[in-house]
C-alpha cells in the first residue's frame, strides 16, 4: 500500500500557467490483477562489483520536484531492488547490463535501483526495457546513481516498450569532485511515456552530459523532464535532445538548467532539436534556466520544424524517394547519439526500432 | 587582482515619489462587496448593462482562486484596499484648468512639455479618474476619437458594449474579474479605415492616494489600414502601504492596421502591478509592444497576442530591471492562430541587489496556423548572487509546418569581447560602456526618443571593473 499515486507527476521545476497544461502529468495505476515481476535482470556474473537487494539510503540529496513522487511510489510498491556498488578505483572493462523483459508473467515492474559508484572508479550500466505486445504490461522505476569523485560513469537507458504499455522512470544523478556522468537516454516505446531526470553536480568541477533522443508515432505520448542542477563550482553540465515525431503523436519536453546560488563559474548548454514529419503532431517545449549565481554561463535553444529541404531535395534528387530520405535525415540527426549505444546488439536493435517507429507512423505494426 | 564589479544605479525615484496630500472629493470604503461595485457604478452613472457585467465580474473574482504560479501574493488583503479614489475635478482639457497639485505633478513628470513637442494627443488620469484628455484638431478632423472611458461609455456606447472586456473576460484570471468589478478610467481611442496618426498619443496613470487601487481600462481600435502609436506611462509615490494596479488594455487591430503600445511602468516599490494586455491583429494587422519593467514590489505582466488574421504579425521588445526588493514577472504570450502569422519577441533583463527577474512566455501554435514563424531570444544579465534571473518560456506547436526557435542565455559580460575592443584601442571601461549600452540598445532604440532618454537616465551605468 502507499499514499503515493501517479496523479501529477513529472512536474515543471517552476510551475507556469495552467491554462498550458504542463505543470504535471497523470498516469493512471496499473490494474491490481498484474503479475508481479519476478525476474532478475541481471544474466550474468560480473567481476569486482557488489550486487545486493538490500537497499541503503545511498543518496544524501533529497529528491527534487520532478521526480519526488515517483520515487516515494516506488519506495513503497517495488517489485524489484538491486544495489549496485562498484568499489573505489575499479574499472569495468564491459558494460554491467540489467535487461528487463516484461511479459504475461511479469507484467508489473516497479524497480528501485541504487548504483553507488565510488571514487576513481569507471564503469557503463545498461538498462533495456522491452515487453511483449500481447500482455498487459505497466512499468514504473526509480534509479539513483551516485558517482564519486573523480569516477566516470555512463548510464544507458533504453526505453523499447511494446506501443501498448506505459512507463514511468525517475532518475536521480548525484556526481560530486571531478566526477563526470554521461546518460544517455533512447524513448523509443510505450504507448504514453514518463521520464524525468534530474542530475545534481554536487561537487566542485563535476560534469555530466545528458543526451537523449525520442521518436513518437501513431496516438502514442511522451512527457520527458530533465533537470541539470549547478551546486559545487565550476561544474559543467549539457543536456542535447534530439527527437522526431509522426503520426498524431504528442510529446511534452520540460528541460530546465538550474543554477544554484554558489556554483561559480558553472557553464551549461541545452538543446532540443524536434523533427516534425505530420501535421497532426502536438510539440510541446519548456526550456527552463533558472539562475541564483551570477559568475555563470549558461543557454539553450530550441529548433522545431520539417526536415531540410535542402537535404531532402539533395537526396530525392539522387533517387531516393520521400519517406526514404526523410528516415536516412531522422537516423542523420540520431546518429551522435546512437554512435554512443553499447554494446554493439543493442546499438543495432535500436537502429532497428526507428527504422520500425518510422516504417509505422500511423498503422498498427 | 580582485575584478570590481560593475556598478548599477537604482532607478532614481525623486521625481515619482512626490506625494501629494490626499485630497480625495470621493472614495469608497476599504474592501470588495457589492455596495462598493454599486456605490462605483452609481457614481459613475453608468448604464445598467455596466453595473451587472461588474456585478458578474464580482461573482467570478469571488469563485476564482488565487494564481497557483509565479510571485507569492500573500501580501495582498483586499479588505485593505480602496478600489475608487475621485479627486473631484471632472475632465480638462486645458492643464491651467487642473488643480495647482494635480497640475504640478504632471509638469513635473514632463506631460504637458511631451504635448506640446512630440504627442498627438493626452490623457492624464489621477488615481481612478481621468483630470485631463486632449487630442489635437487634427486628429479630430481625420475622425480619430481619443477620450476618457467614461464618455466613450456615456457617447460612443454602442461600440464600447461590443468590445468591452471581450478580449480579457472576467474569467480570464482572479484580477481580471477584479478590474471587472471596479474598473474606473483609461483610454478610448477609435482610428478610423485609412487614417495615419503621424505622432503618438500618450496616456499617463498617476496613483497618489496611500492603499488606494487602479484599474483603468484602456480600449484601443485601430481600423483597416489605420496606424498609431500609443505610449502608456505610469507612476506613484512610494508609501508604506500597498498599493495595487490591475489595469485591462484591449487592443483591435483590423487588417492591414499596425498599432504599436508602448509602455513605461515605474511604479513605486509599494505597489502589486497585476496588469493584463490583450491584442487581437486581423488580417496582415501588426501590432508592436515595447514595455519597460522598472518599477513595483511586484509584476505580473504578459501582455497577449492573438494573431486570428493571416499573415498577421507581432512584436515584442522588453525590458525589465529588478532592483532590491523587487519581483519582476513579465513575459507575452502569443497565440498563432492563421496561415502565414509571425512573431518575434526580444526580452532583456538586468537584476541586482536581490532583485528577481523572471521572463515567462507561451507560444502557441495552433493546427490551423501552417507556414508560422516565430522567433524568441531572451538574454538576461545578474549583477550579484543575492539576485535571481529565470527564464521559464513554453511553446506548444501543434501543426508540422511551423518554423519555431527560441533561444536564451544568461552570464557576464564576455571577456573575449571587451579583449577584442581594447585591441582596437578603446578603453577597458569604454569598452565594457559599449557592450552593456549593446545590451539594451534593442530595446531603447524602439522607444520613442524622450522615453530613450530617460530609461538611460533610470539605469545610470558607472563601468568601473567587468559585470558579475
Amino acid at each position: 500500500m502507499t499514499n503515493y499515486s501517479l496523479a501529477e507527476i513529472n512536474k515543471l521545476q517552476v510551475p507556469t500557467w495552467r491554462a498550458l497544461k504542463i505543470n504535471g502529468i497523470s498516469i493512471g495505476e496499473p490494474a491490481a490483477d498484474m503479475t508481479v515481476y519476478a525476474k532478475n535482470p541481471i544474466e550474468k556474473n560480473y567481476r569486482g562489483i557488489e550486487i545486493s537487494r538490500d537497499m541503503v539510503e545511498g543518496t544524501t540529496e533529497a529528491a527534487p520536484l520532478a521526480i519526488r513522487d515517483v520515487k516515494n511510489y516506488v519506495k513503497d510498491l517495488h517489485s524489484t531492488r538491486l544495489h549496485i556498488r562498484i568499489p573505489e578505483g575499479h574499472v569495468m572493462d564491459e558494460p554491467i547490463i540489467l535487461n528487463f523483459k516484461l511479459d504475461r508473467d511479469n507484467a508489473l515492474l516497479i524497480d528501485d535501483i541504487l548504483i553507488s559508484a565510488a571514487d576513481e572508479s569507471k564503469a557503463t550500466i545498461v538498462f533495456r526495457y522491452t515487453s511483449e505486445e500481447d500482455a498487459d504490461c505497466f512499468r514504473c522505476g526509480f534509479t539513483a546513481l551516485e558517482v564519486g569523485r573523480n569516477a566516470d560513469i555512463r548510464l544507458i537507458k533504453t526505453q523499447l516498450l511494446s506501443h501498448n504499455h506505459k512507463n514511468v522512470d525517475a532518475t536521480m544523478v548525484n556526481v560530486a569532485e571531478k566526477g563526470h556522468a554521461n546518460i544517455i537516454l533512447a524513448e523509443l516505446g510505450g504507448e504514453k511515456s514518463v521520464s524525468g531526470y534530474s542530475v545534481q553536480l554536487l561537487g566542485e568541477a563535476a560534469s555530466a552530459d545528458l543526451d537523449s533522443l525520442y521518436m513518437v508515432n501513431r496516438q502514442r505520448e511522451l512527457d520527458i523532464n530533465y533537470r541539470m542542477a549547478y551546486q559545487g563550482k565550476s561544474t559543467e553540465g549539457h543536456i542535447n535532445v534530439k527527437g522526431a515525431l509522426l503520426g498524431k503523436a504528442k510529446k511534452t519536453a520540460k528541460s530546465t538548467l538550474d543554477f544554484i546560488s554558489g556554483a561559480a563559474n558553472a557553464k551549461g548548454h541545452e538543446e532540443e532539436t524536434v523533427l516534425t514529419f505530420s501535421p497532426d503532431v502536438i510539440n510541446i517545449s519548456a526550456p527552463l534556466l533558472l539562475c541564483g549565481e551570477d559568475n555563470v554561463s549558461g543557454q539553450h535553444a530550441t529548433s522545431v520544424g520539417r526536415p531540410d529541404a535542402d537535404k531532402l531535395f539533395y537526396l530525392m534528387s539522387r533517387g531516393i524517394s520521400k519517406e526514404e530520405a526523410e528516415k536516412l535525415i531522422a537516423l542523420a540527426a540520431f546518429s551522435p547519439i546512437i554512435n554512443s549505444i553499447e554494446p554493439e546488439e543493442l546499438r543495432e536493435e535500436m537502429i532497428t526500432v526507428l527504422q520500425e517507429v518510422m516504417d509505422n507512423a500511423e498503422e498498427l505494426c | 587582482m580582485e575584478l570590481k564589479k560593475t556598478v548599477v544605479s537604482d532607478v532614481d525615484r525623486s521625481i515619482y515619489d512626490i506625494a501629494n496630500p490626499e485630497k480625495a472629493k470621493y472614495k469608497v470604503n476599504k474592501g470588495l462587496s457589492k455596495e462598493i461595485v454599486m456605490a462605483i457604478s452609481a457614481e459613475k452613472k453608468e448604464p445598467s448593462w455596466m453595473l451587472e457585467h461588474r456585478l458578474r465580474s464580482l461573482e467570478i473574482y469571488e469563485k476564482l482562486p488565487m494564481p497557483a504560479w509565479g510571485p507569492d501574493l500573500h501580501m495582498l488583503d483586499m479588505e485593505q484596499v480602496v478600489t475608487y479614489v475621485s479627486p473631484g475635478t471632472g475632465m480638462k482639457d486645458n492643464w491651467q484648468e487642473l488643480p495647482e497639485e494635480i497640475k504640478l505633478t504632471f509638469d513635473r513628470l514632463g506631460i504637458p512639455e511631451a504635448e506640446k513637442k512630440a504627442l498627438s494627443g493626452v490623457g492624464a488620469q489621477y488615481d481612478s479618474e481621468v483630470v485631463y484628455h486632449n487630442v489635437k484638431e487634427e486628429m479630430s478632423s481625420q475622425g480619430v476619437i481619443y477620450t476618457d472611458m467614461d464618455t466613450a461609455l456615456r457617447e460612443y456606447e454602442d461600440i464600447l458594449r461590443a468590445h468591452f472586456m471581450q478580449l480579457l473576460p472576467a474569467s480570464t484570471h482572479k484580477f481580471m474579474a477584479l478590474h471587472g468589478a471596479v474598473w474606473s478610467g483609461g483610454s478610448f481611442v477609435y482610428v478610423p479605415e485609412g487614417v495615419e496618426v503621424s505622432m503618438p498619443l500618450q496616456s499617463y496613470f498617476r496613483l497618489n492616494a496611500p492603499g488606494a487601487g487602479q484599474f483603468e481600462h484602456t480600449l484601443i481600435i485601430v481600423e483597416k489600414g489605420a496606424k498609431l502609436h500609443f505610449i502608456e506611462g505610469c507612476s506613484a509615490p512610494r508609501y508604506n502601504v500597498l498599493n495595487l494596479h490591475a489595469g485591462g488594455v484591449e487592443l483591435f487591430v483590423k487588417e492591414n492596421a499596425t498599432l504599436r503600445y508602448s509602455t513605461i511602468e515605474n511604479w513605486s516599490r509599494n505597489m502589486l502591478n497585476l496588469n493584463s494586455k490583450r491584442a487581437v491583429v486581423d488580417k496582415n494587422g501588426a501590432i508592436e509592444w515595447v514595455s519597460g519593467t522598472f518599477g513595483s514590489q511586484i509584476t505580473m505582466l504578459y501582455p497577449m497576442s492573438i494573431l486570428k488574421g493571416e499573415g498577421a504579425r507581432s512584436e515584442f521588445t522588453g525590458i525589465t530591471f529588478a532592483g532590491e526588493g523587487q519581483n519582476l514577472d513579465t513575459g507575452t504570450k502569443v497565440v498563432h492562430a492563421a496561415p502565414g502569422t509571425s512573431s518575434t519577441v526580444i526580452s532583456k533583463s538586468i537584476s541586482k541587489s536581490g532583485g528577481k527577474a523572471t521572463y515567462r512566455s507561451a507560444i502557441v501554435v495552433r493546427p490551423e496556423a501552417t507556414g508560422t514563424k516565430s522567433s524568441v531570444t531572451c538574454e538576461s544579465l545578474m549583477l550579484d548572487s543575492d539576485s535571481r534571473s529565470d527564464t521559464i518560456p513554453v511553446m506548444d506547436i501543434r501543426n508540422d509546418e511551423a518554423d519555431i526557435g527560441h533561444e536564451a542565455r544568461i552570464g557576464r559580460i564576455s571577456e573575449e569581447a571587451i579583449f577584442y575592443l581594447m585591441t582596437r584601442g578603446i578603453g577597458e571601461s569604454e569598452a565594457k560602456a559599449l557592450i552593456v549600452r549593446g545590451f539594451v540598445e534593442p530595446i531603447t532604440k524602439e522607444l520613442p526618443l524622450e522615453y530613450a532618454v530617460e530609461m538611460n537616465r533610470l539605469v545610470t551605468l558607472e563601468f568601473e571593473g567587468s559585470i558579475g
